[in-house]
Formats: C-alpha cells, sequence, structure tokens
C-alpha cells in the first residue's frame, strides 16, 4: 500500500499557502485589475477629448456673445445692401434715381428683365451659396462732367454694380451715356451645421470684400442702427466686429 | 499563515535548502499581495477621480451647448455675413473701371481736342476725338499713343472726317491688353 510520508507532506504545507497566495494575485490581476486599469485608460482618454471639445465650444459661446453685443447686424444690414438675398429690383430702381439726383443727369431708359421673382426659387436654386446676377442697361443724359460723375459714383453705391459697356455720345454740352450693368444678388443659407463646428475667422478675400464695403455709399438704403442680432429693439455699444 | 518554519526547523525533517527556498517564496508571497491591494486601491480612486471629472466637464458641455443653440440667431447672421462677404469677393473681382479708363483717355488728350463718342468694353474701345484744327490731330496722335496708365496693346486711326460744324472727327480703336505698346 502507497505510504505518504510525513516529511512530504511537511514539504507540501510549506510551500502551499505562498503558491496559492501567488496563483490567486496572478489570477486576480489579469482578470480584474488590467481591465479595470484599461476602463481608467479609456476614461482618462475621453476625458481629454471632452476637454478640447468644451475648449472649444466654450471659445464659440464666448465669440458669439462678443458678436452679439458688436456691430454684427449694421455690418451684415450693409452686406445685404451691397449683394441682396433676392432679385430686389425696387432697391436698384432706388440707387440709380439716387445717383441721377446727386449727379445732375437725367436717366432715359432703364431695360431690365428681372425674371423670375419668388425667393424660393430665385436662379432655380433654394438656399443655394451660388452668385446669381441680373444684366441690365441704363442709359442717362448730361453734361460730360455729370455723367462720368454718375458712372464713378455707381461703382462706389449699393448694391454692388459691375460696368459690361459704356457707350457715350454727344458734343457740345449735351452728352448720353449708356451703361451696360450687372448686378448680383445670392440666397442666404438654410443650414448652420453642428452645434460644435468652431466660428470661421474671416479669411483674405472676405477682409477684401469688407474694405470695398465700407468704401461705399448706402444713401438709398436705410440702415438701422443701433440694434443686436437677436433683440431688434436692443441697444448696441460700439465695438466693432472689425476688432474681433 | 500557520507555517512555523522554525519549529519545523527544529524538529528537523525538511532539509535546510527547502526552508530557505520556501522563505524566499513566503516573502515574494507576501510582496506581491502588497503590491496587489497598493495598486488595485490606487487604480480606484483615480477610477472615482475621473468619474467625478467626466461629469464636472459634461455639465460644462451641457452648459455651453445651452449658450450656443441660445445665440443661433447671432450665429446665422454671422455665418451668413461671412458667405455675403466671400460673394462680394467674387462679384467685384477684376472689376472693370470704365469711368477711370475714360478719364485717363480724356488726360492724354491736348486741351484742343474733345471726346465726341466712346465706346467700350474690358477688351477694347471706339473712340471718337473732335478739334478744330488740323494740327491738333498731331498731338492727339501722340498724346494717345505715349499713354502709359493704361495697358494699350493695340492703337488704330479708323476714320477721319469732317462734321457740318466744321470741326474734324476721328476715330480710334485701342484694344487694351496686358503688353503695353
Amino acid at each position: 500500500m502507497f505510504k505518504i510520508s510525513p516529511s512530504f507532506i511537511k514539504q507540501i504545507k510549506l510551500f502551499l499557502f505562498p503558491a496559492v497566495t501567488i496563483f490567486l494575485i496572478l489570477i486576480l490581476t489579469v482578470r480584474f485589475l488590467l481591465p479595470k486599469i484599461e476602463e481608467t485608460q479609456a476614461i482618462f482618454s475621453k476625458n481629454s477629448k471632452d476637454k478640447e471639445t468644451l475648449n472649444s465650444l466654450e471659445n464659440k459661446a464666448k465669440k458669439l456673445t462678443d458678436l452679439k453685443n458688436s456691430t454684427l447686424t449694421v455690418d451684415f444690414q450693409k452686406a445685404e445692401a451691397v449683394l441682396p438675398s433676392d432679385k430686389n429690383i425696387p432697391q436698384i430702381f432706388a440707387s440709380l434715381n439716387q445717383l441721377e439726383r446727386v449727379n445732375g443727369v437725367q436717366l432715359e431708359d432703364l431695360s431690365l428683365k428681372p425674371g423670375i421673382l419668388s425667393k424660393d426659387t430665385v436662379g432655380g436654386k433654394k438656399g443655394g451659396a451660388n452668385l446669381e446676377n441680373l444684366v441690365f442697361s441704363v442709359s442717362l443724359v448730361g453734361n460730360e462732367t455729370s455723367v462720368l460723375a454718375f458712372a464713378e459714383n455707381l461703382l462706389k453705391n449699393a448694391p454692388l454694380f459691375n460696368i459690361n459697356s459704356v457707350t457715350l455720345t454727344g458734343s457740345g454740352g449735351t452728352f448720353r451715356l449708356v451703361l451696360g450693368l450687372t448686378t448680383y444678388y445670392q440666397n442666404l443659407p438654410e443650414t448652420l451645421g453642428k452645434v460644435n463646428s468652431p466660428l470661421p475667422e474671416l479669411s483674405e478675400p472676405q477682409k477684401k470684400a469688407l474694405a470695398l464695403i465700407q468704401s461705399f455709399s448706402f444713401n438709398a438704403i436705410p440702415i438701422e442702427a443701433g440694434t443686436s442680432a437677436s433683440s431688434p429693439s436692443g441697444g448696441l455699444t460700439g465695438k466693432s466686429i472689425f476688432d474681433l | 499563515m500557520a507555517l512555523n518554519i522554525n519549529l519545523l526547523r527544529k524538529t528537523q525533517t525538511i532539509s535546510p535548502a527547502l526552508l530557505n527556498i520556501a522563505k524566499i517564496v513566503q516573502r515574494v508571497a507576501i510582496v506581491l499581495l502588497s503590491v496587489f491591494i497598493l495598486v488595485t486601491i490606487l487604480v480606484f480612486a483615480i477610477r472615482i477621480f475621473f468619474t467625478v471629472e467626466t461629469n464636472q466637464i459634461q455639465n460644462k458641455i451641457n452648459t455651453a451647448t445651452q449658450q450656443i443653440q441660445a445665440e443661433k440667431s447671432t450665429e446665422g447672421v454671422y455665418l451668413s455675413y461671412l458667405q455675403k462677404l466671400s460673394a462680394i469677393d467674387t462679384a467685384a473681382k477684376d472689376r472693370f473701371q470704365a469711368p477711370d479708363i475714360i478719364n485717363k483717355i480724356k488726360k492724354a488728350l491736348p486741351p484742343q481736342a474733345t471726346i465726341s463718342a466712346v465706346s467700350l468694353n474690358k477688351e477694347n474701345f471706339l473712340l471718337g476725338v473732335e478739334f478744330a484744327s488740323l494740327e491738333t490731330l498731331q498731338s492727339v496722335i501722340s498724346g494717345l499713343q505715349n499713354q502709359t496708365e493704361l495697358p494699350v496693346k493695340e492703337f488704330t486711326l479708323q476714320g477721319f472726317d469732317k462734321n457740318l460744324k466744321g470741326k474734324y472727327i476721328t476715330q480710334f480703336q485701342i484694344v487694351m491688353g496686358q503688353n503695353k505698346k
């Protein structure tokens, strides 16, 4: 019969408890502790990303607050006057009539075919970012200085007119000027994008356009001063959007 | 620990080498256990800290999101404004400065000559000049030929006439281009 010696049993007892302890520690480390460490690392990574998102959102919220208290509404109205959101035929007439009065000329003829005037289908595109144009011609009479002054001031007056062609005829005191012109309009965007999309800064072309607008005259178009972007009755203090 | 190595040593049933190995193994077990307990406590403490931080960050994100949504109209105006500026820049590119060109041509003419007709676009134009005496014609031609402020590519005398008032009328065609004549 097989007999286990007492010394063998004592040897087993000597190593049993530490071995079991080490084994249990290894098992717990692999099955419990390491996954917890990985989860903690994942929480840390997520927090880092969320901090960046938070930073971006807070910057955007601050910038929007600054914009709200700036001259954004007035600046937008000027840009809208230079480049309307739809075919603003009355505005074209008002501007030309204003120039006629200021420069002492007489408008003889305005040849304009506006086409579709519905806001929803202007240019066949709804809420698009495409620039649409309106081509027409205008004829006026006056002395040489006044008709040329009309043409010069036309280029500095809202809305934006581009001269395609000029025909000047006459002699003595009376000249007739026929201008081939193009004016433009563009629909407003329909969507703003995501909440966490950052607000873009002005690009170089946009800054050039801003400088051009600053040189324009808005005599024929009423621009409301002292309104905030969200509350028409609110008052603005004078920080200019250009300083942002 | 149930083991008492010293007691076991006294009974002299286990060899001293084996007892030393057992001692080492016992110490390793104690160290591992201590380290395991410490690391576990540390991991849980860090995890609790990060969880609290997560909640704080999420609350701030919600607050910032609400602020942004409250200013949606401002954002709309601003984005529309930027789009308009881009469109204005596109529309105003290479604007034809017709009055400026006419004024420069006028400056190039001698005082005895006057413009009787102009028809111009971006590429070329026809210019009618009226003057009383033939001596002025040379001044008109040299004035237009030497006109340095405009990029004149080609310059042609198209017509020469005398009108009912007895004044001379010449017609020039000027082709504009990148290369100055």
